[in-house]
This record gives structure tokens, sequence and C-alpha cells, in this order.
């Protein structure tokens, strides 16, 4: 089941489609910064894109940053809205489910079909980012300087880096779970998706207000940023804990109630 | 009901079930029993006090409710007292420590040794040496617990109220607390809380609340190791590529004397100005006031910047104030207080003065009224 739903999400060309306009936004602001060599003031977000213009190695850090507010989540709200609604408004899934698989088995290849998607994104953004990078500006891997001052190795650097991208790609799966659950419940696709991204301006919202700060250790986007601590020396793994537990969190209780609802649904279409 | 109903009912249930059980954690944390701690005031506070040489390392928070207005020369100060900073310290001995501010896309680094002070700027990618002691606004190393409660028991005064707080854990520490009531009707602060180690005295959380009761700023810590950092972590590199500059004491006397170059009296409002190391600038037109916790300081500001200020704090809510013929507007905030002022007349003649601290708006009012009474004095 898992390698149906994999070699799927694989051959639907707006797996591919997505993916590259992901990679095509952090290029194009790359490109305006060659050309322009304007870089953003210091300090104002995206984090690191005001220091691209320095060392193009650090590119890949600045493109997790442009995409992570926005377009990543658009994306993983998109593929897990599209996963069972997709399926029920294309009249697919009741001949999906006359198969001897579980409906639970089907909702898990799902949630991985989302994982892998993700993963793969996270991944594409980060190796085109590289080699806009170092092609476009001065490049200098073994000289990047953290946030702290200190500065890292190539291969501390290529660590950091893949611990970002996997720290990022954690952090999109609570918004996932949230697209997959509302999937269980309409046959509109576009119903979940746009619930999910509700969700997720609500949360965005609410971080910034200090009225909620009672909740806002709770908020799924709360640590979404952690992972520029991982450029910091040493790097404090506080808030990175939290927002993997909190993801995992999020990925339980939402995959949880998927569940209950999808495996004694009246599937009709 | 039947049987695809029911198991729905059944999956909803242990689906909700585990739902409640995981919000309601976090409440139940909360709610769980304090350690009972119980210490003596009086002597938790002399161990507080004698706690200057501990070493430590965390990770922090400084939160403040106090809305001061954005003013140009105020920095970090305001947000530290308008906002949420997370902070990282490293302690090893007052001589040595290194305390990060992290900001949502940066870090300052600041380190202190026997050399100097340095500074690390990572958006502005420049490491900064500063050789002697400079004057400036309180930093996020000033407000952190231990430095905060130690600085704040040292101004108690005997008619002030000191009491047993409620124990509480503070980064996993079963934490002694205790309660200040300040005495003095001229102060904004009400209250002062701190609670510390009983067993080394490491004061771990200091909750200062204004006169109305409420919490107007926190210092604690979220995570913390009672051990000596390692020496490494104290010393600051420099990058190749980042930008070096060394800076003195001196050379912030003498942008002072440019400032404004003005001296201020010994006494206003009544209170007297404070000695070293503000008495070597109240010539240069920066001087503190008071005592305990109702302090107050002046600071001349320049030309540009003082119509700047002027401007940011008249468009940021600041109140009209009638001081002789002087423009005046006054900023009443939960803990801190100010007044920015120009005196009239034209040209050179003409200053710009912020007043601001701990202290009620009536007493900074007199302190302006006795600027513009006494006239500036030329050093």
């Amino acid at each position: 089941m898992i390698f149906v739903e994999l070699r799927k999400l694989a051959r639907r060309p707006r797996t591919w489609v997505s993916i590259a306009l992901l990679c095509l936004l952090p290029a194009l602001v790359a490109v305006f910064l060659a050309v322009n060599r304007i870089a953003p003031r210091p300090g104002s977000e995206p984090a690191f894109l005001f220091a691209v213009l320095a060392n193009g190695a650090l590119f890949p850090a600045a493109a997790l940053a442009i995409v992570l507010p926005i377009f990543l989540p658009v994306a993983v709200a998109v593929v897990g809205g599209d996963a069972i609604a997709g399926e029920a408004s294309g009249g697919t899934l009741r001949y999906l489910l006359l198969r001897p698989v579980s409906r639970t088995r089907l909702l898990v290849a799902k949630l991985i079909s989302l994982t892998v998607y993700t993963g793969l994104a996270v991944l594409m953004v980060a190796v085109t980012s590289y080699v806009v990078g170092v092609s476009l500006f001065a490049s200098q891997p073994a000289a990047v300087v953290t946030v702290s001052g200190t500065t890292l190795t190539t291969t501390e650097l290529v660590l950091r880096i893949a611990a970002a991208m996997g720290y990022v790609g954690v952090s999109m799966l609570g918004v996932g779970a949230i697209a997959l659950f509302l999937s269980t419940l309409t046959e509109s696709a576009l119903g979940a998706t746009l619930g999910a991204l509700a969700a997720l301006i609500a949360s965005q919202v609410l971080v910034t207000l200090d009225a909620a700060g009672s909740v806002r250790p709770y908020l799924p986007t709360r640590y979404w940023l952690a992972w520029i601590d991982l450029f910091r020396d040493p790097i404090p793994w506080r808030d990175i804990e939290r927002g993997l537990a909190l993801q995992a969190v999020y990925v339980a209780v939402f995959l949880a109630m998927a569940w209950a609802n999808f495996t004694t649904k009246d599937v009709k279409s | 009901m039947t049987v695809v109903r029911r198991q729905a009912q059944r999956r909803w249930t242990l689906v909700g079930a585990a739902v409640a059980v995981l919000c309601l954690l976090p409440a139940a944390v909360a709610a769980w029993p304090q350690p009972g701690v119980t210490a003596d005031p009086v002597k938790l506070r002399d161990q507080i006090l004698r706690s200057a040489g501990l070493p430590y390392q965390g990770y922090a928070d400084l939160h403040g409710e106090t809305g001061l207005p954005d003013l140009p020369m105020l920095g970090e100060f305001a947000q530290l007292l308008g906002g949420t900073t997370r902070v990282r310290v490293w302690h090893a001995s007052a001589q040595s420590w290194r305390i990060a501010t992290f900001t949502a896309t940066g870090e300052t680094d600041t380190y202190r040794s026997a050399t100097g002070t340095h500074i690390w700027d990572f958006e502005r990618n420049l490491l900064t040496q500063t050789v002697g002691e400079a004057v400036r606004l309180p930093s996020a190393a000033d407000l952190m617990a231990p430095d905060l409660a130690r600085r704040l028991l040292r101004e108690m005064s005997p008619a002030d109220r000191l009491e047993a707080a409620a124990a509480r854990r503070v980064a996993g520490v079963a934490a002694a607390g205790l309660r200040w009531i300040p005495s003095d009707p001229d102060t904004t602060v009400g209250l002062v809380q701190v609670w510390a180690d009983p067993a080394t005295g490491l004061p771990l959380r200091v909750e200062v609340a204004s006169r109305a009761g409420r919490t107007a700023f926190t210092s604690h810590f979220l995570d913390l190791d009672q051990r000596a950092p390692s020496a490494e972590l104290l010393v600051p590199s420099r990058p190749s590529s980042a930008g070096f500059s060394v800076t003195t004491a001196q050379d912030v006397a003498s942008a002072l004397r440019g400032v404004g170059a003005t001296a201020l009296p010994a006494t206003l409002a009544g209170r007297q100005r404070l000695a070293a190391p503000a008495e070597a600038l109240a010539g240069r037109g920066v001087a503190a006031y008071g005592a305990g916790v109702s302090l107050f300081a002046v600071v001349t500001l320049p030309g540009r910047i003082g119509s700047q200020s002027l401007q940011a704090v008249h468009e940021g809510g600041g109140v009209t104030v009638a001081i002789g013929g002087a423009e005046a507007y006054e900023m009443q905030t939960a803990l801190v207080n100010a007044l920015i002022m120009r005196t009239p007349g034209t040209g050179r003649n003409r200053r710009t003065y912020l007043l601001a601290g701990s202290v009620t708006a009536e007493v900074l009012r007199q302190a302006g009224a006795d600027l513009l009474a006494t006239g500036q004095v030329r050093p």
C-alpha cells in the first residue's frame, strides 16, 4: 500500500510542479540579489538572506527561511488536503477500499507519502539553492560564520544544513496531519487545504500576540523558527527538542482523529 | 444504534480521552504541589547577596510589560523592558562571563574578560572591543536574575517589609522565595519577589511588580547548570570576514562631552546625585539621582537626537505637561516613567533633557522644574 501511494505521488505531475515552484522562488530571489547587489537590511527576515552576498554557501539556509513561512506549508497542505478528499471527489476512494487493505493502513500510507513529499521538497529546495548560491555569489563553504561568530568547517556546515532540513521537514508534518484529518471529513480537497491553512494562519497570528502567551507554547508554528538555533554555537537544543515533540503530538492527535473518523466513515464515492 | 455507529462512538471516545489527557497535562503539571522549601527571608537575602562568585550557565527569559516608546537612544533597553528576550548565559565569575541575546534572525554576544568587553553582533558582522567601563544603558546581562536580584536587594532600607514567598520550581530547582515591599511612596516599584536555590543562594527568578500589583518585569531561568562553563566558550572568536573595532570608555565620555557639556545640579527634586561612576559624568550632562528603588536618570540629549526623541515621545502617546516655559511630554508605564523636556530659548542655549526612572511622575516633574530653575551651569 505504501509503495502504491509513493508511486502515485511520483507519477503525479503536480508533485514535481509544486516542488519546482518551491525551488524557483529562492532562485528568483538569488537572481535579483545577484543582479542588483542590494541585500536586505541585517536583522530583517528571511533569516540569513542579508549574509548570502558575502557567502553563497549560506543560501540553502536562507532558502529554507524564504519558503518556510508560506510556500512550503501551502504545498504540504495541498498534498495533505488532497490525500483522501481528492480520492473521494475523483470517485476512486471506493475502489481503493475494495482492496484487501484496512483503512488504517491506507491512512498511514497517505501520511508516509505526505512525509516523503515534504522531505523531497525540503531536499530539493536546499540542493538547488546551494547550486544557485555558489553559482551566483562569492562562495566560501569553509568560512561560514555561525550566528554566534564562530566559523564552521565544511563538514559542520553540511551537517547543520542537513539537520535544519530535517527540522523544517518535521515542522511541516503538523500542518500535513491537520490537512489529512480535514481531508477525511470532506470530499472537497480545496476545503481541506483551506481549513489547514486557516489553522496555520490562526497559529501564526496568535504566536505574535502577547495576550495569547498562555497558549503560545502549544501552537503548531511556535517553534518553526527554532531551526535557526542550529546555526548558533554551541547549539541550544531546548526549542528544537520542544519543536520536535510538539510536532509529534500534533501528528499523533490529528492522525488519531483522522483514524477515528475515516475507519467508520460511510464512503459513497 | 448500528454496529458501525457504536464503533465510531468508541473510537471517538478513545481519541477524545487521549486528547483531553494531552490538553490537561500542562495544567496538571502547573497545579502539581510545589516543593515544601522554606527559608528565613533575611537569611535567604544574605545568602543571595553572598552568591556573586557562583558560576552558572543556562537559558533564560526576560519579559517586560512596561511599554516604553522606541526612543532613538534607548536601543535594546526599550525591547528588554517591553517584550520577551531570550538569552543564554555562561558565567564563570563576575570578571569572566558571556551572554548571548537571541533574536529571530541573529544574535548579540557580550563577552566580559580581564581585557575588557567584546561584543559580537551577527547582524552587523562586527566584533567590538570596549576597554574600560563605558557608560551605557542596562543590558540583558544586568537584568539576569542573579545580578538583578543582588542589585535590587542591596537597596533595601530598614523600613521596607521582607517576607517569605511560597516556594516554586524554577529551571528544575525547588527554589525558596522572598518578597520585598519597598516603603518609599515615591517609587513605582510596589513589590519585588526573588526565588533562589536554597542550597547555594543563586537567584533563579525575579519578579518586579508595580504599585498596582501588576508584574511588570520578570527575569527567570528556563534551564540551569550550576557548574562553571568551559573556558573556550568565554573567548570571543573573530571571523576573518567580520569587521573589528576598538572603543574605550574615554571615547564614550568624549562623545558625551560633545552632547551637551552641561553640568547637572547636585540635587534634583530633593534627591541627591549618585556618586561614581555617574559623578564623573555629571559635568557632561548625565547623572542619576535618588536612593533605593527610587532612582531616576537625567540625560542631556544633543540637538538632533533631542528633537527626534521629543518627537518620538510626543507621537508615541506622550502627554503634554506644563513645566515653566519648556516644551515637555511625559510617558507613564507600570514601572518606568519618563519625561522629556526642551528648555525655552534658541540655538545653543536650548537644551533637551530626558528624565526617566522608577519614580512617580510627580517626582520627575519636580526634577524638571528644578532643572529649569537652576539653569544650566557650564562646567
